[in-house]
């Protein structure tokens, strides 16, 4: 009982000097790391923001796409024509 | 009472490290609350063009099929018409020597495995000047000099191809000529044989006729005139014999009106060589070649 009382005190104090000089070392490193992890995302999401507002921009020429497609018609049309024509001018192999 | 200096040593340092501990997770905590909030904001700006850009491309899939889809009946069109015109073979051959790989594939398409046959020589020539033709396409940009077609003076340089013989040129030849369209083709060697609307001509019957004398079939008979069905002005004629020389048009060319001298060389355009094929059941007499009768001794002509 006497060594156990004597090595008491010698516990409390390792226990807090493991507390001081580790516990809280390793607890401030972790929290530094994720608040630069978070302070980074702004910046990306800034970027993301002018990628996305020019590539909206860029796809307003998709709305040619619905005059493009009829002329693409009309087009196959007059191919269609003129290879009729053709066929009826030009001799079959 | 509790004091400071009745606690121990290590549960004072004990106390402290709990304490900065736990201040630091609480400055920590509060300047990653604020990122966040700031990311919150920033991905509120990054959504709504994110949005547009998914209602601005939601159409594009089935427009493109649907272009492709065209384009590819077109491209249909296009080779079958190829194939008719040209063949299987011939077709794949110019095809590869217009898209190398594409005649390849094109046999593959129509279920012909194998390599399509080289036309280097025999159609480098034709689709080089396809080629030149369309020097406004993709094919036609990179080759070089001018092109053969002029999109302002086509009219004239094909125009310059054929002789003026009527001589209403200024030089002589037809590029500067009014623009009158060219003669038809008409007479015996006409591509088309028709009457022209409101003729009410009738088609002569020698066998129809009871003034004609009888006919001797596959004899040679007198000329005569065939439009009055008297006789022949042309005097050779009623006596068999070959036309005076003396009386026929000069045989070098000039122009009728400028008289100025034929620049390809006084070279006559001659009629050309009647068909090879059967005789037809209504040759069409002319003043200088006496008409022979059919098969059945009947004259048959038009007048």
């Amino acid at each position: 009982m006497a060594v156990l009382a004597g090595i008491t005190p010698v516990l409390g104090y390792v226990g807090a000097l493991v507390l001081l000089f580790v516990v809280l070392p390793v607890v401030v490193i972790l929290l530094r790391g994720v608040l630069l992890a978070a302070k980074s995302i702004p910046s990306t999401i800034d970027a993301i923001a002018q990628v996305a507002t020019a590539g909206s921009r860029d796809l307003n020429a998709v709305q040619l796409l619905y005059t493009t497609q009829p002329a693409v018609n009309q087009i196959i049309g007059v191919v269609a024509n003129f290879g009729g024509s053709l066929d009826i001018l030009m001799e079959d192999a | 009472m509790l004091t400071l200096a009745s606690v121990a040593p290590a549960a004072v340092i004990t106390i402290a490290a709990v304490v900065l501990i736990v201040a630091a997770i609480v400055v920590y905590l509060l300047a990653i609350i604020v990122e966040l909030k700031t990311i919150s904001n920033g991905l509120d700006v990054v959504i709504p063009p994110v949005a547009e850009l998914v209602q601005k491309t939601q159409p594009v899939n089935q427009l493109v099929h649907q272009i492709v889809a065209d384009l590819g009946a077109g491209t249909n069109l296009l080779e079958g018409l190829l194939v008719k015109k040209a063949g299987l073979d011939d077709a794949a051959g110019l095809i590869e020597s217009l898209f190398p790989g594409g005649g390849q594939a094109f046999l593959a398409r129509n279920g012909r495995p194998g390599r399509p046959r080289h036309f280097g020589v025999v159609y480098s020539r034709g689709a080089l000047q396809l080629a030149r033709l369309g020097r406004g396409s993709p094919l036609g940009a990179a080759l070089r000099g001018s092109p053969l077609r002029d999109p302002v003076a086509a009219s004239e340089s094909s125009r310059a191809l054929y002789p003026d013989p009527r001589g209403v040129g200024p030089t002589g030849n037809s590029a500067g000529a009014p623009n009158r369209p060219r003669t038809p083709v008409i007479g015996a060697n006409s591509p088309n044989q028709y009457r022209r609307p409101g003729d009410d001509s009738v088609i002569y019957d020698s066998s129809t006729d009871a003034g004609a004398s009888p006919r001797t079939p596959g004899a040679v008979e007198a000329g005569s005139s065939f439009r009055t069905g008297g006789p022949s002005r042309f005097p050779y004629a009623a006596t068999g014999t070959a036309p005076d020389p003396s009386t026929a048009p000069p045989r070098a060319g000039i122009s009728a009106a400028t008289a100025a001298p034929n620049r390809f060389g006084g070279e006559q355009r001659r009629p050309a060589p009647a068909p090879t094929g059967p005789e037809p059941t209504s040759p069409a007499p002319t003043p200088d070649t006496p008409y022979t009768p059919d098969s059945e001794g009947v004259i048959r002509y038009r007048r």
